[in-house]
């Protein structure tokens, strides 16, 4: 209790009374105009950040040379399509985790994230260079639908084809796609070391899961 | 009443309390108790390394056999306390080793412990049995060979997640071969291969062993001989699940588990084959707690898996477990009590899996022991919070992280103060809670209406002004640790609240709005508490006084101002220091 006494501290006007606290003093000089301004602020930014993304993904429209692969068709000039790089997609999504990571959040410790790092974002980070299949233990790569916000990984060693793989990436996404899972409907790019962008199926299965980081698939168009 | 009882009655008595808050309670009824219970202490706890010293420690327990201690703050954990901060053991180890020759066990917690502590710690304690280091540093493989090789009667050694610099494998060889009353060894944490053959002998003559969790670099090719010597464990923590598939592996995999009749808990799992997965269905239904926290395996392997689980307990899984998985888990495993959820890829812009609210609603609703949960997701609405709150007032420890700060309702678009509104005035005992989202004021008003059981509160991007500490503050009755970081309170709600920061084990502040001059202000008035603001920009009395400090941490003491603190840490109260030692 005597610790009580001590709380008329000098120049603090707001310590009146005995309790060292008006509330209602409080809400009163709440700066509410302050509130909303913080609200849209916050907003604002959220939307800056979405607009940036919107850019960025939608950088092709711009591009010729990007959005050209939105509307291919299934029977490209293959020439056409491996000298096609999709770097600029690649460079947001980098620009993206590194600007957006504040430290300490999400809060996940520490040796967590090097678990994570390990293991997680395994193929791309660690073993880059091993290129040995038979090497390593797990083998996720993303793989991103065409319009649904949500990606998977999935393990390469669980599969030996590309029929395989392709039968069950369709199946994974199935319920994305109103018109079943013909597998005609749709194209699987991928994306090798060097950063190109890729026809699933142009190189020997073997080569393709030494090479690959990750895994898109596109919608034909009708 | 005291006095007619001889003192060895009430010391066998005041035996048969176990909780610190008891004991607590006896030694304040009268000056004889005081003083029967101090000798009759054999278990301390210190939540805080700073609150006190070794010193009074001993001077007012003598006879401790047991020793748990806590350092730096929580938010270390996620890399908000720079490097050398402090919560270094060695000046309590050194005052246990010449006062408490009986100890036998020290379980350390975020504390630095150096080669030399272990060793002391090794060569002291005649009858030392446990050591527990939990998200501790300091410290390398060598002094673990100091405890293996000195430490005759050692029960227990649990390196949690403690950062270990690995020197050698071979530590785990200075056991000798006469040490054979080891219950619980788990070494999960070291990253390089360790001795496996040593381990193997190791395990091999303790009978006792309960526990026993090896790490990553341990193949699966291993387990199978591993746990035919061991098929009287508890707990296991595989290292790396992965191999070839063979089938002939598989079986004789498949019976090493099946021999396992005690097996109640699983853990491990690193690099995980889901075509092995089916090896541990024989055990499934004994098991009471599976952590598959680091098997970034997905459905259907994983959802086939926990169904088969009906007895668990307490599940730590990923997101890949999705809302469909947590679903089948709410409808198989009635007896659930705790479940974490951990993000599969927490830095990705987009969700990497299919898990939303929806999934935790699903639990809430099927698991009625349901009373712990951690749970990282990207979108939450009111209305699944008003839902999970009716559904399990039981409730203790709700923490919730939506990965993007500040994120709103998604149905309403508004603010989820409601949502929690609802956890605080459903869940009465509730006495842990972690806020995301977007959150405005009135949350914390509902808290500090409501929340009169909480212990601890964590509150990251929240709140618009200094009303919202103020309620917490003058409302939590019980709170013990606040932790903050990124809301806008400052001066105001501390100063006004500054006695109550005396009942509290500590607050943290970081990235807030308070000033150096409110934190002198604060350390002047409250002697007991050391206000210690870390900041690594310079000295914080050459910046305006309105630009607020980086980090503050507050925390109650006897012991006065600390004497180890680093360049970056600023304390503010010299002269209340010099008065109180």
């Amino acid at each position: 209790m005597e610790l009580e006494l001590g709380l008329a501290l000098p120049c603090n006007h707001f310590l009146t009374n005995i309790k060292g606290f008006n509330a209602d003093d409080m809400v009163t000089t709440r700066r509410k105009d302050n509130f909303d301004d913080n609200l849209s602020s916050e907003i604002k930014q959220k939307r800056s950040l979405a607009e940036a993304f919107e850019d960025s993904n939608n950088e092709g429209d711009v591009e010729p040379k990007t959005l050209s692969l939105f509307i291919w068709n299934g029977q490209p000039n293959e020439d056409d399509h491996r000298g096609r790089k999709k770097r600029p997609l690649m460079a947001s999504d980098k620009d993206f985790e590194e600007e957006n990571q504040t430290v300490g959040w999400p809060p996940i410790n520490t040796w967590r994230k090097k678990q994570f790092h390990d293991q997680g974002d395994w193929i791309t980070i660690n073993d880059r260079n091993k290129g040995i299949v038979g090497g390593r233990n797990s083998m996720y790569v993303k793989v991103k639908m065409e319009g649904v916000a949500i990606g998977r990984k999935v393990d390469l060693r669980l599969y030996d084809s590309y029929q395989l793989l392709t039968h069950n990436l369709l199946q994974m996404f199935a319920k994305y796609q109103n018109g079943g899972n013909n597998s005609k409907r749709f194209t699987i790019l991928y994306q090798d070391r060097e950063g190109d962008w890729m026809l699933a199926g142009d190189v020997p299965w073997k080569i393709f899961v030494e090479t690959v980081q990750r895994i898109e698939i596109q919608k034909n168009e009708k | 009443m005291a006095y007619t009882f001889p003192e060895e009655v009430l010391e066998h008595v005041f035996s048969f309390l176990s909780s610190d808050k008891d004991r607590n309670a006896v030694s304040l009824v009268c000056k004889s108790w005081y003083e029967i219970e101090r000798w009759c202490r054999r278990r301390i706890f210190v939540g805080n390394c700073y609150a006190v010293s070794p010193r009074i420690m001993i001077r007012r327990f003598p006879e401790v056999r047991s020793v748990e201690l806590k350092g730096k703050p929580h938010f270390a954990d996620f890399n908000l306390v720079p490097e050398g901060w402090g919560a270094y053991v060695y000046p309590w180890i050194v005052a246990m080793s010449r006062s408490y020759p009986w100890l036998e066990e020290i379980r350390l917690k975020r504390m630095v412990i150096t080669d030399e502590s272990l060793e002391l710690i090794s060569k002291s304690f005649k009858n030392f049995r446990v050591l527990v280091l939990s998200s501790c540093d300091g410290f390398t493989t060598d002094g673990l060979a100091a405890i293996a090789a000195n430490c005759r009667n050692l029960r227990e050694l649990d390196l949690g997640e403690s950062e270990v610099e690995d020197l050698s494998g071979h530590w785990l060889s200075h056991f000798p071969d006469s040490c054979t009353s080891l219950v619980s060894l788990n070494i999960a944490c070291l990253a390089s291969e360790v001795s496996f053959l040593a381990l193997e002998r190791l395990v091999a003559r303790s009978p006792n062993l309960r526990t026993l969790r090896i790490n990553r670099a341990v193949p699966l090719e291993k387990l199978p001989n591993l746990l035919r010597r061991t098929s009287q464990l508890v707990e296991f923590g595989t290292g790396a699940y992965s191999a070839d598939v063979r089938s002939d592996f598989f079986s004789n995999l498949t019976e090493a588990f099946s021999c396992c009749k005690q097996l109640k808990g699983l853990s491990g799992f690193w690099d995980v084959v889901p075509a092995y997965l089916p090896a541990i269905y024989p055990v499934c239904s004994r098991l009471t707690s599976l952590n598959l926290s680091y098997a970034t395996c997905q459905n259907p392997e994983l959802g086939k898996l926990i169904s088969q689980c009906h007895n668990l307990q307490r599940l730590w899984v990923l997101d890949y477990i999705e809302d469909t998985g947590l679903e089948e888990l709410a409808a198989n495993c009635k007896d659930l009590q705790e479940l974490r959820v951990f993000p599969s890829d927490p830095f990705a812009p987009e969700p990497n899996a299919t898990l939303t609210e929806q999934g935790l609603v699903a639990v809430s609703d099927g698991c009625s022991k349901l009373q712990s949960v951690l749970y990282f997701c990207r979108q939450m609405t009111n209305a699944a919070l008003v839902t999970i709150a009716r559904n399990r007032p039981n409730m203790i420890r709700f923490r919730l992280c939506i990965i993007e700060p500040r994120t709103p309702d998604y149905l309403t678009l508004g603010p989820l103060d409601a949502g929690f509104g609802a956890i605080v005035e459903n869940c009465k005992e509730l006495r842990r809670l972690s806020l995301s989202g977007l959150l405005t004021d009135r949350v914390f008003e509902y808290i500090g209406t409501h929340a009169k059981k909480l212990e601890m509160l964590s509150i990251a991007f929240a709140g618009d002004s200094d009303l919202g500490l103020h309620h917490v503050l003058s409302g939590c009755e019980s709170l013990r640790k606040l932790e903050i970081r990124d809301c806008p309170f400052g001066d105001k709600a501390l100063l006004a609240n500054a006695a109550k920061l005396e009942t509290m084990r500590s607050l943290w502040m970081s990235s807030c709005s308070v000033s150096f001059e409110a934190c002198k202000m604060l350390a002047q008035k409250m002697p007991r508490l050391n206000v210690e603001v870390i900041d690594e920009r310079g000295p914080p009395d050459t910046r305006p006084e309105s630009c607020p400090v980086e980090k503050l941490y507050i925390y109650r003491t006897v012991a006065g101002r600390r004497f180890d603190t680093p360049g970056y840490v600023w304390t503010t109260d010299e002269d209340a220091a010099v008065r109180l030692s």
